[in-house]
């Protein structure tokens, strides 16, 4: 079965840098791959496993060059790793990104499978997956949070609001997991030295004939949130006997 | 300028009240997809819009109506198309944007016309930043709580659509209720929620009693309940969960990040016990304590209970 899996590179907003006039800066936040992302490359990982072929596949701008983030994927049970890299992929929205994968997907050639993560970790839209399914024509479900190989396909659990459904999938087919679907494995030595042997190819847009995309919105600059100040009484161990007596008197206890 | 038309749909007729609400309040021509019965439909038409019915019986898998769905709202060109937000319209709505060329808001925090069309507001990183955006049309999912629900008017109409609903490639093999607690998070007025630092599912057992002996409910970080599954789904707070808004918040081993703050950032006061000084969340308390919870659960059950 030849597999591809997405991932999205993204900055760890941990590191956000945030204006008095609450813009934000991004530039300076270290790069990671979505949380919800390592579910769908470890689901591709565990279908590979008995002779199959997982590919991770990304679109973005040149953050998805970046080495140590390839050998972190690479690490994963992937057989390669293809990106198409354009600068005006940092910030393409759903419908761009999903066009993109999409022609990515068909260059690679007798893909069987394409899993998504839930969401990514920005956005979070949840729309990438069933949008590359859609440009493809393929079958697509979401909320994946099962998956077992049959005669003549996958038959997949997928878990809605109040139903779980047990749906019969034929190959090619696009799905999204849960992020409850597996955990991730952590690479061992052997897998992060392995991974340096292992193929990076990158394309530009030319590569598979996609023009620049148009963004479907204007978007405006990202800024935070506003925050509220609260009293921040943080108090050691050795202090636990006030920060008990604080306690009961906000929940309303009497001290005892 | 106010849009012409826009269409709403939800899986369930629970959700059209505010959907019919928002769409009456942005376009002038409101027309209220419904895929179910007929029973469904005259519910939905009780709040004064035109319902286009796709009339199925229980035994089909509502996914299979997507194609005839999407060609309906497709010939209607709406300006403006509203779904509830729901698991399944996840896939439904990625499918007509592509049907469409309309750009998809998920999860829009406002909503409102703009000179050219409409202009949304997304979160990003779950919470940490947001970012306003306009385009001429979109779908947007819309969650519960953006629009106040519309009261039901009457004098609304129901009309048949004339699509027949065929099976895909996909095959539906069987379904199962999900059989999940109820729990309303939103009334208590403690709340105790535990993360990853809890430890051990005999901790969370602990930090249970705790909630149960204050009077409040017990609710968690998103990886207790979606990797670890130590408790429910609906148990967990945050951007993609629960959002409460209790007199107290105690989080317990949970380090605080954006994503699980916007669920709890209306708590009139928020206590955290951590036993990392630096832990985020320290700078968003009202009240910590820098302990390990192995040694101090058992200390709060007794000074607290
Ligand atoms: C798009 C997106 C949506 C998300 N939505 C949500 C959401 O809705 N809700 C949510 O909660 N998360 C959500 N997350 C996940 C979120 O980013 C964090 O990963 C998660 O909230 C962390 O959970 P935690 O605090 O329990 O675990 P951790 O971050 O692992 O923190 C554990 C904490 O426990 C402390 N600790 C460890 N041992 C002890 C001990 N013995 N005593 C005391 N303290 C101890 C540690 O110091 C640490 O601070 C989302 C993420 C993404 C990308
Ligand atoms: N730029 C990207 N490159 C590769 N995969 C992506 C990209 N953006 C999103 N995806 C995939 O699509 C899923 C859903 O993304 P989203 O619709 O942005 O929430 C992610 O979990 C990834 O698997």
């Amino acid at each position: 079965m030849k597999i591809v899996a997405c991932f999205k590179v993204v900055r760890d907003e941990r590191d956000l840098v945030v204006a008095p006039d609450r813009t934000v800066t991004l530039d300076a936040c270290g790069l990671r791959v979505g949380d919800y992302d390592l579910n769908a490359i470890e689901a591709g990982a565990q279908l590979a496993a008995d002779g199959g072929e997982l590919v991770a596949l990304t679109v973005g701008g040149e953050e998805v060059r970046d080495s140590k983030l390839r050998k972190g994927v690479l690490s994963r049970g992937v057989s390669g790793l293809t990106a198409v890299v354009d600068p005006s992929l940092t910030t393409a929205d759903a419908g761009a990104t999903a066009e993109v994968l999409a022609a990515a997907v068909g260059r690679l050639d007798g893909v069987d499978l394409v899993v998504c993560g839930e969401g990514s970790a920005d956005r979070y839209a949840q729309q990438v997956g069933a949008q590359v399914a859609a440009r493809l024509g393929l079958p697509y479900l979401n909320e994946i949070s099962k998956i077992e190989v049959s005669a003549d396909g996958l038959v997949v659990e997928r878990t809605l609001d109040g139903v779980v459904e047990t749906l019969a999938v034929p190959l090619p087919a696009v799905l999204s997991v849960t992020s409850g679907l597996n955990s991730p494995r952590i690479p061992t030595m052997k897998d992060i030295l392995g991974a340096g042997k292992k193929p990076a190819t990158d394309w530009s847009l030319a590569d598979l004939g996609v023009a620049l995309p148009v963004p479907a919105a204007a978007a405006g600059p990202e800024r935070a949130p506003e925050s509220r100040q609260r009293a921040g009484a943080v108090y050691e161990a050795a202090q636990q006997q006030e920060f008990f007596d604080a306690l009961r008197r906000l929940i309303g206890k009497d001290a005892k | 300028m106010k849009a012409k038309r826009a269409v709403v749909y939800g899986e369930s007729v629970g959700g059209y009240a505010e959907l019919c609400a928002g769409a009456s309040a942005l376009a002038e021509e409101v027309i209220a997809m419904v895929v179910g019965s007929a029973d469904q439909a005259s519910a939905v038409a009780e709040l004064g819009v035109a319902v286009r019915l796709l009339e199925i019986s229980e035994d089909v898998w509502l996914d299979d109506c997507w194609p005839a769905l999407i060609e309906e709202i497709t010939a209607l060109q709406p300006e403006l198309v509203l779904l509830r937000a729901g698991k399944r319209v996840r896939a439904l709505a990625g499918r007509l944007s592509v049907a469409t060329g309309v750009p998809v808001a998920s999860d829009v925090a406002s909503l409102a016309e703009a000179e050219a069309g409409f202009e949304f507001g997304l979160v990003r990183y779950g919470g940490a930043t947001e970012q306003a955006s306009v385009a001429p049309s979109v779908i947007a999912i819309v969650g519960p709580g953006l629009f106040a629900p519309a009261a039901p008017v009457g004098g609304g109409s129901v009309t048949t659509i004339d699509a027949a609903v065929a099976s895909g490639p996909i095959r539906l093999l069987s379904r199962a209720p999900l059989a999940e607690e109820s729990v309303d998070l939103g009334v208590a007025e403690v709340v105790v929620g535990v993360g990853r630092g809890i430890g051990s599912v005999e901790n969370v057992a602990r930090a249970a009693e705790l909630a149960r002996k204050l009077g409040g409910e017990l609710a968690c970080s998103r990886p207790i309940a979606e990797g670890l599954g130590w408790l429910p789904k609906n148990r967990y707070l945050g951007v993609s969960g629960a959002v409460i808004s209790p007199k107290v918040y105690l989080a317990l081993g949970i380090s605080g990040q954006v994503q699980h703050l916007v669920g709890v950032n209306g708590s009139k006061a928020i206590v955290a016990i951590n036993k990392d000084k630096n832990a985020p969340i320290f700078g968003h308390c009202d009240l910590g304590l820098v302990a390990d919870l192995e040694a101090m659960l058992p200390e709060l059950l007794d000074k607290l209970a």
